[in-house]
């Protein structure tokens, strides 16, 4: 009896090595491949932790990057300090193009514009690959609210008396986007920064903010069960699921904002690398099936490459910039 | 309908479920692995299966082991989990006159219905809950969470003081990091602190790391004293007094009806308590047991092997796990450490509690309570079939079972983010966790403050931005906001009052 429970318990002790093996792989990849040669194998980090939005689109783009580059691409998720742990684990990694990093953008932006930030890297320590998608920011207000029901009404109201708005997070996009707005307006809102959308779409619902700042992702459901009515979206033009929504652009209050997300190396990344993966991207995003993928998971593709996606986070950088003193 | 069944029965889910309740019958039975260990070093190996099964996977686990540890309670004296400690009182009694095997067969029963009314409760009263929640908002869930922290402390250990200061450890610990406020705080300039302390890691060294170094240390000391063999001689005696086990299983119709009453009233003191944050499935055994000895006809029989006192405890501890869910499903705050434990596992997994688990996941969601349902149903059938022998299972040879348990809280905590920082964490809070056992001081309300904290520190900072007047008068100027500061002032004074009043008692016997 006793040998049959030590030789089970031995057994159980190799299953729980080999599994403990089987997902660090990923990241022992990168340390092992040596300079010189073409690494056999590219880790994609996911800069957060499994679950959520980044971890979902790490994981459908992926795959597509893989069949075009003809070798492994395995999502490792790297979560902490709001990116900065997988970023400065990109940084750190040999530039032999063993590794790739999702990053989300304002957010990457305000991480490294913070004084406080300890980690000492910005926008010139890393390659802008590919912008895989943009969701446009939207103000929404509760579907009972008699006071405004357009941008301009919302905007003429809130000028004269004071109106909180909600948000996902002091640093998120829709705090950007909050902060924009405000200075465009040249008047500043009560903001309530909560911890995610759905803490502030629930006080929204339960007509306890005056108005939210989300994405337009997140108000195609609700808007059209008529549990909000959209207010305004933060673009130069109109969005097209949301065709009956006017611009802020439209009254006059010229804010473009939205959360967007693609994928980054480290700087200095082998050309030679560089290129193939580049191709790889172009390749995968444009792949149908990824499309297609994509559409059924409610994600707008919206590439731009290289120099394109470069030129972007740079007129991102200024916006925030004019604006970062704004942020709480 | 039709889409939570296709949710719940796929292969990956039912399998999940016929391995959670079977793994956790013998977590539960094992002296020394408790429901919370099981369940935590279960986290890190789920996250990759779909969040249905993983969800359902660690809640069977959490209600069978919470019912197994009612086997090594009953038929060797030994509580498999903390929440039997109640049952083993009178279930080794019967033992000893014969009836072991009839007091599992109750104790079946009384897991399986207290489980079962508490999972119905959890299934009917989170979905009302939720339609009512839009009308709380951050200056009710800043008094709920405060609410929360009063209680932590008083009612999750004999020592008042020592649970206030586990809890106050958590409160500090709620605070590194930029979970609150937009910059980091407390992290002294460490990257990875800067991110705040991660609640899994956290849970897995609190609720394993300590059980595994004290069952360790057990062994060196008899080694020492050159007890171990006859320990060792003793625990196979014991176990080998099992295999003769004899009798009905099921008690008779009669016994069963006059158990009735116990165990619905059980059920109900247990959903109760689950709901209050911070009292988990020891306190719902005792207060479970303690309300069967005071209803009984029989009191004489209690401590000298009475049916009632185990269907109460066992009933009692049982019904805590739904109650407690209740809470954590719907406003994010744990009515027990197994509640926590699942709330980790339920944020691990990308989903956030409160009302869009009801509305946009609500398939997910349905599926993960209807299979918490069937866990609590398919616990006792599995019971029946292998309650005698599980007990076996605790001469397994520590030398084997402690360094497993070591690996697996190591690789687990590593596997969540991949990062060798959170290894750390794990053996931080597993070594101060042991300090901690070792001086009495419980665990549970320094898991449930670290997620209480930040939740009424976060609150607090939203209320006082949503507030266009002064914030007192706009907590004043909420109705419901009145009910909840009535609640904390009652729990607060409460245990004054108790305490003149027993000095009274004690006055008048004196």
């Amino acid at each position: 009896m006793k040998r049959t429970i030590s030789v089970l318990a031995v057994a159980a002790l190799v299953l729980a090595l080999f599994a403990g093996c089987g997902k660090t792989e990923g990241g022992k990849a990168a340390s092992s491949s040596s300079a010189g040669a073409s690494p056999k194998e590219v880790t994609f980090l996911c800069p957060s932790a499994a679950g959520g939005a980044m971890d979902a689109n790490s994981r459908l783009i992926a795959p597509y990057i893989q069949k075009h580059l003809g070798k492994p691409v395995n999502v490792v998720n790297m979560g902490g300090s709001a990116g900065w742990v997988g970023w400065k684990h990109l940084h750190d990694a040999p530039r032999d193009g063993s590794m790739l990093s999702y990053a989300n953008f304002p957010n990457m932006i305000n991480g490294y514009l913070d004084p406080k930030n300890t980690v000492g890297l910005d926008k010139s320590n890393f390659e802008f690959l590919a912008l895989y998608t943009s969701d446009i920011n939207v103000v929404a207000a509760n579907a009972k609210e008699k006071r405004y029901s357009n941008a301009k009404e919302f905007f003429d109201y809130a000028r004269k008396n004071l109106v909180t708005v909600a948000d996902a997070g002091a640093r998120t996009d829709d705090a950007v986007a909050v902060a924009l707005l405000e200075k465009a307006l040249g008047f500043k809102f009560k903001r309530v920064h909560f911890q995610n959308s759905a803490e502030g779409l629930a006080a929204l619902y339960g007509g306890h903010v005056d108005a939210w700042v989300g994405n337009v992702s997140e108000v195609l459901a609700p808007s059209k069960n008529g549990e909000m009515k959209v207010l305004a979206v933060l673009d130069k033009k109109r969005s097209e699921y949301l065709p009956n929504v006017q611009t802020a652009h439209e009254v006059g209050v010229e804010v473009v904002n939205s959360s967007s997300r693609g994928i980054i190396a480290a700087k200095g990344l082998d050309p030679t690398e560089k290129e193939k993966i580049m191709q790889a991207i172009k390749k995968a995003m444009e792949d149908p099936e990824q499309l297609a993928a994509a559409e059924k998971q409610g994600v707008g593709v919206t590439p731009l490459y290289g120099a394109d996606f470069e030129a972007w986070v740079n007129e991102q950088d200024k916006n925030i910039r004019g604006i970062f003193d704004l942020l709480d | 309908m039709l889409s939570i069944l296709q949710q719940l029965f796929t292969l990956e889910c039912l399998l999940a479920l016929v391995l959670g309740t079977a793994g956790g019958l013998v977590v539960g039975a094992l002296p020394g692995l408790t429901a919370t260990m099981g369940m935590s070093l279960l986290i890190p190996f789920s996250y990759k299966m779909g969040p249905a099964p993983a969800m359902i996977m660690i809640g069977a686990v959490y209600v069978s082991a919470v019912y197994g540890g009612s086997f090594s309670a009953i038929l060797i004296h030994t509580p498999g989990t903390p929440a039997s400690a109640a049952t083993a009182i009178d279930g080794y009694e019967l033992t000893k006159q014969g009836k072991g095997l009839k007091a599992i067969g109750v104790s079946t029963i009384a897991s399986v219905m207290g489980g079962t009314i508490s999972a119905v409760a959890l299934l009917f009263v989170a979905p009302q809950l939720v339609k009512v929640s839009l009308l709380f908002s951050t200056p009710e869930y800043f008094l709920i969470a405060i609410f929360g922290l009063t209680i932590v402390g008083s009612l999750s250990s004999d020592n008042m003081l020592k649970g206030l200061i586990s809890g106050a450890f958590g409160l500090l610990l709620g605070m590194v990091g930029m979970n609150v406020v937009p910059y980091a705080r407390y992290s002294f300039g460490n990257l990875n602190l800067a991110g705040g302390i991660d609640l899994v890691p956290a849970m897995i060294g609190l609720f394993s790391i300590p059980q595994i170094l004290s069952q360790a240390e057990k062994r060196v000391r008899r080694k020492k004293e050159g007890e171990s063999l006859s320990a060792d001689r003793e625990l196979r005696g014991l176990i080998d007094n099992t295999r003769g086990l004899k009798g009905s299983f099921f008690p008779s119709f009669e016994e069963f009806k006059t158990l009735l009453p116990t165990i619905l009233r059980a059920s109900g003191l247990g959903i109760f308590i689950g709901i209050l944050p911070g009292a988990g499935g020891d306190i719902g055994s005792w207060v479970g047991y303690n309300d069967a000895k005071s209803r009984s006809k029989n009191k004489e029989l209690f401590g000298k092997g009475s049916l009632e006192g185990v269907a109460g405890s066992e009933a009692g501890n049982n019904a805590v796990c739904g109650g407690a869910l209740i809470p954590a499903f719907t406003l994010g705050i744990p009515g027990s450490a197994g509640a926590a434990v699942m709330l980790g596992a339920l944020m691990v997994q990308g989903f956030s509690p409160g009302r869009e688990l009801f509305t946009k996941y609500a398939d997910m969601t349905y599926a993960i309570l209807i299979g918490f349902l069937v866990a609590n149903i398919l616990m006792g059938l599995f019971g029946y079939l292998v309650a005698r022998h599980t007990v076996r299972l605790a001469s397994l040879p520590q030398g084997i079972l402690l360094p497993v348990i070591t690996l697996l809280s190591v690789v687990g905590s590593f596997a969540i983010r991949n990062n060798i920082f959170d290894v750390y964490v794990m053996l931080f809070f597993g070594i101060v966790g042991y300090f901690m056992k070792k001086f009495s001081f419980p665990a549970a309300p320094t898991v449930l403050a670290l997620i209480l904290g930040p939740m009424a520190e976060r609150n607090l900072i939203n209320s006082i931005q949503m507030a266009k007047v002064n914030v007192a008068l706009y907590y004043l100027s909420r109705p419901l906001c009145w009910v909840f500061l009535i609640l904390i002032i009652g729990s607060l004074v409460s245990p004054v009052i108790s305490k003149k009043r027993k000095a009274k008692k004690a006055q008048k016997y004196a």
